[in-house]
């Protein structure tokens, strides 16, 4: 590791990098449903304690051991948990911190292409004039290559739309990557995040001045809209399922258990801050997600479609919500519906792209660090991976293969990565050397009682988390009982296209394992050791 | 459906709690920053004889 790393160019460019990395999607289309769907204000209580015992904790872990690696020359977490661990296992437990994140990148490019090509229709009015929702169904359905043809297409012939776009985002996203941290990530985020932010402000000052759309349905307005996401049902917080989904939405929305952080982290010089700059991306996601995402899709939604189809729509899920309800909304928004249209899935597709590539930046920094690859055999290497699951998603959609990386890679693995890195961090580094990474440099004074919490408080949390989700969920889902997003058991058909997602994930932890193994051994060699 | 006392309680607290802790974080990145790079510039002035 004789090479030099690269660094972040300022200090307010790693901000926003670290925020991009954060801001995604589930900030706009997930959040409000979630907040809606389980108590409304009362939501707010469990989601707070969740962001104050696992979410600020866990980022700042995370921001810890990545700069900690960084010191040592290691940009993932092979490398960090080798460091902090001294145990034959840790290095391999360090394996899941690349395989996840490029799991989860694989399918979620393909989640970021719709993004863009809904800007795009917007734009073009291409779905204009489909506007009810069986047929804005039918729509997507076609686009993403769902529907049954067999009585004919009405809006796409196949998947060949959605794969252009998949595989123009995928460039985008390598183009980013190739040209290195300071010039490719954060050149994005500095462009990216502002715009983002600025799109959506127009969205909400469109949303809150458009009162009641339809004079003679008083009842549909933006205030009942917002009295649907914030009026508190607090019979709901009884509900342990309520706490869950608290906590598993500040895990997403944080980016946290992914390994996007540790390597986005590792590129901070061994003695600057993390305590506020860690913080402050923290806090402009939540900005994101509660100020902004809670004020468009759930309000505008209520207000043209009224109280009960929101509540319908809500259940159905995050994406009918954004693909489906939202398309129609601008359609009724007047000769500027394109406009806010373009600027609604514009603003997704930043949110979607600053994630994506900090996704795939582990598998970078994991080829440049440890085997000393260039950037451009890196970057090649790394895109031939998300294609390989990026293509089966856009393929095998229909049978489930999106939904299976999902689950795991996207969800169920994000908390066990969390709880073996914080065991690491707290237990087997040890919580003073620990506390001592955090605060040192620190801009601001981090209260102690966070050095309590992360010792014991944060561990078990995830691991109620990780109990109750194995027994709820991924027991039933691994023994095909049911599928991750209905109580239905798979369709007999789709099992072997299940398992091939299931191999690939594998496949790709077992990579990297493999490929860890080779290096350390190596490198054993070399120092003589062996 | 309006938004009731206890509903207008909890967005304006949230709001205001992250509205908050977002400024405060970014003022202080503002000024750390610049104070950093005031030393620096400090530092940098030669004193000759």
């Amino acid at each position: 590791m004789g090479h030099s790393r690269e660094s972040w160019g300022s200090r307010i460019g790693l901000i926003l990098a670290m925020a991009g990395n954060a801001v995604g999607l589930g900030n706009f289309l997930r959040f409000p449903r979630q907040a809606a769907l389980n108590g409304g204000g009362a939501f707010m209580i469990p989601y707070f304690v969740a962001l104050l015992l696992l979410g600020i904790p866990l980022m700042w872990v995370e921001w810890a051991i990545g700069r900690f690696g960084g010191a040592h020359g290691h940009g993932t977490t092979p490398g960090m948990f080798a460091r902090m661990w001294r145990h034959p296992w840790a290095k391999y437990l360090g394996a899941l911190g690349i395989a996840m994140p490029l799991s989860f990148v694989m399918y979620y490019t393909y989640v970021e292409a719709w993004t863009l090509a809904y800007a795009v229709f917007s734009a073009i009015k291409h779905y204009w004039g489909v506007d009810t929702f069986a047929e804005m169904s039918r729509f997507l359905a076609e686009f993403q290559g769902k529907a049954d043809l067999s009585q004919g297409a009405q809006y796409f012939s196949g998947v060949g739309v959605a794969l252009l776009f998949y595989c123009i985002t995928l460039g985008i996203n390598l183009f980013v990557l190739s040209h290195g941290v300071a010039k490719g990530i954060e050149r994005l985020a500095k462009i990216a995040l502002p715009a983002l932010f600025l799109f959506a402000v127009v969205l909400v000052i469109r949303v809150i001045t458009l009162g009641t759309p339809d004079p003679n349905q008083p009842e549909n307005s933006v205030a009942a809209g917002f009295a649907y996401i914030w009026n508190p049902d607090f019979s709901m917080l009884k509900n342990p399922a309520v706490w869950l989904a608290a906590a598993g939405q500040i895990f997403f929305t944080l980016s946290i258990g992914t390994g996007a952080i540790h390597t986005y982290a590792s590129y901070v010089k061994k003695n600057d801050d993390i305590a506020l700059t860690g913080l402050s991306t923290s806090a402009t996601n939540e900005f994101a997600e509660v100020i902004l995402g809670g004020s468009i899709a759930i309000p505008v939604a209520v207000a043209f479609f009224g109280l009960a189809e929101t509540q319908h729509i809500a259940r159905e899920g995050s994406f009918d919500l954004g693909f489906q309800a939202m398309p129609i909304i601008f359609q009724k928004m007047g000769t500027l519906g394109p406009l806010y249209g373009t600027l609604w899935f514009a603003l997704l597709f930043f949110a979607g792209i600053t994630s994506s590539v900090a996704l795939a930046q582990p598998v970078m920094a994991f080829m440049q660090d440890e085997f000393g690859w260039n950037r451009r055999k890196a970057t090649f290497f790394t895109g031939s991976l998300m294609a390989v699951g990026g293509l089966g998603c856009v393929f095998f959609l229909k049978h489930g293969f999106l939904d299976e990386m999902d689950f795991w890679a996207g969800t169920f693995g994000l908390v066990v990565f969390a709880l073996v890195e914080v065991l690491i961090f707290a237990w087997a580094f040890g919580i003073d050397r620990g506390w001592q990474e955090i605060t040192r440099g620190a801009d601001i004074r981090v209260p102690k009682v966070f050095k309590f919490i992360i010792k014991y408080v944060t561990p078990a949390y995830l691991l109620v988390m990780l109990v109750a989700w194995t027994a709820q969920d991924a027991l039933p889902v691994l023994l095909f009982a049911k599928q991750p997003t209905t109580d239905a058991p798979y369709p007999e058909g789709d099992v072997p296209y299940v398992l091939a997602a299931r191999l690939l994930m594998l496949g790709m932890l077992v990579l990297f394992a493999v490929m860890v193994g080779v290096i350390w051994r190596k490198r054993h060699r070399k120092e003589g050791l062996v | 459906m309006r938004l009731t006392w206890a509903g207008w309680l909890f967005l304006i607290l949230a709001w205001g709690a992250i509205g908050g802790l977002t400024g405060f974080c970014l003022w202080r990145v503002v000024l750390r920053t610049e104070k950093k790079q005031r030393r620096r510039d400090e530092e940098a002035v030669i004193i000759t004889p």
